[in-house]
């Protein structure tokens, strides 16, 4: 187990692991950030909450980093990340039944990736479209699929990051392929050209 | 495994179709400024921030709870503000018949003469409530709380005749009443006033129906009096 964790100042807390490396919160946040954010995004978080989602999974990080083993670092903070969405989406549905309040809207940061204004409005109308026929998927299934797929990640990591066997994803992933191909026909068939 | 995007050149018109949507679609990418805001947020924020109390599966319970609570006090709250006093403002604890009551204080024979519960709804109401069947169950506010009333009022006014008379017309009608109690205590108590002879028996058939009575030791009093 760890040996020691000190804590200098909110960004620096340290892990001290078996191996007699050092993990700190500031490299944990510096490598994995942008994973955390994709990660929220396969798992569901929409555009305009990711923000705001891998805020809460990194202080989760730092107060947690203590109980950390040191092991499987992905696999850790992936936990994290989808009990933060879970949370969330609970949340969501809160608002939603006893408030009333409708969920934050597909919001999409231009800013973050292209600087053409018909690239961006062509990217956004393909991921509404692809999202819309994802959220038919189990969440299980739309998760593999957007890891490979659409984020690109390997079996072998996403094995990695979801504690599974290679097999089991690739066996999820080929369900989810054949139900988004099935999806894509019947939108198809519906008139809309996917 | 080959990725679906790459293949556009598929013979499936399915599989093109996915692919080429899946080719637009960009991995998610944080930006600059995203990245930039969450880390001046994850910087200020205080460490030991998450209140359990304040999740979902801890909130829930505890709103019920205050909810429940609030509407119940509400419901007292309200009864209590719209009910009129028109004898006296000082109300009586709660009783299992008669949540909001006014009790009236003896006028002509303060020794003897019982407390009387009665309810004090808007005489409206209680005015069009007197005409239900005689064998009805009278509620505290229902039928022959007016007659009753009556009763109190003759009878603080010296009338004990009258109040004797209007407590028998209030037993005849409501044999079951809710005032029944109170319809024998104030009979027994007028007919003593009285000297009416009928005072003890009255008062017997008082002990009788209620021996753990409010008013047991006025009619004890009445029937000592009367040996």
């Amino acid at each position: 187990m760890n040996v020691m964790v000190q804590r200098l100042s909110p960004l620096d807390v340290v892990l001290d692991q078996r191996d007699g490396s050092t993990l700190t919160f500031e490299q944990v946040y510096a490598s994995s950030l942008n994973d955390v954010a994709r990660w929220i995004r396969a798992l569901g978080g929409k555009p305009a909450d990711v923000e705001d989602l891998t805020q809460e999974v990194f202080l989760v990080v730092r107060r947690k980093l203590s109980d950390f083993d040191g092991r499987n670092q992905r696999g850790w903070l992936y936990r994290i990340a989808q009990r933060t969405v879970r949370d969330y989406r609970r949340r969501a549905w809160f608002r939603r039944v006893f408030l009333g309040s409708v969920s934050s809207s597909e919001h999409y940061d231009a800013a973050a990736s292209s600087d053409d204004p018909s690239e961006v409005l062509e990217r956004k109308q393909a991921e509404g479209l692809l999202y819309g026929l994802l959220a038919k998927m189990s969440e299980v299934r739309r998760t593999t699929f957007v890891l490979f797929e659409v984020e690109g990640y390997s079996g072998e990591e996403i094995a990695e990051m979801q504690g599974i066997p290679l097999n089991t994803v690739w066996t999820r992933l080929h369900h989810a392929r054949k139900e988004f191909l099935r999806l894509v026909a019947e939108g198809g068939r519906a008139g809309g050209s996917p | 495994m080959k990725r679906l995007r790459e293949n556009l050149e598929d013979s499936e018109p399915s599989v093109r179709a996915g692919a080429a949507l899946l080719s637009k679609v960009r991995p998610f990418e944080l930006s600059p400024d995203q990245r930039r805001r969450i880390r001046a947020r994850v910087e200020a924020e205080p460490e030991g921030r998450g209140a359990r109390w304040l999740r979902p599966a801890f909130a829930l319970p505890l709103l019920l709870i205050v909810g429940i609570a609030g509407a119940s006090a509400g419901e007292r709250w309200y009864r209590a503000a719209t009910t009129q006093r028109p004898l006296e403002k000082a109300p009586l604890p709660a009783t299992p018949h008669a949540p909001s009551v006014v009790r009236a204080a003896p006028a002509a024979r303060p020794a003897a003469l019982p407390e009387v519960s009665v309810d004090v709804e808007a005489p409206p109401e209680v005015e069009a409530e007197v005409k239900p069947a005689p064998t009805a169950k009278a509620s505290p506010s229902g039928p022959g709380a007016s007659l009753m009333m009556e009763a109190l009022q003759a009878r603080r006014a010296g009338d004990a005749a009258r109040a004797q008379q209007l407590s028998a017309e209030y037993r005849k009608k409501y044999p079951s009443g809710a005032l029944r109690e109170e319809a024998l205590a104030i009979a027994f108590e007028s007919a003593a006033a009285r000297s009416d002879p009928s005072a003890a028996k009255l008062a017997q058939n008082y002990l009788a129906s209620f021996p753990r009575g409010r008013f047991r030791k006025q009619a004890e009093q009445v029937l000592a009096s009367q040996r």
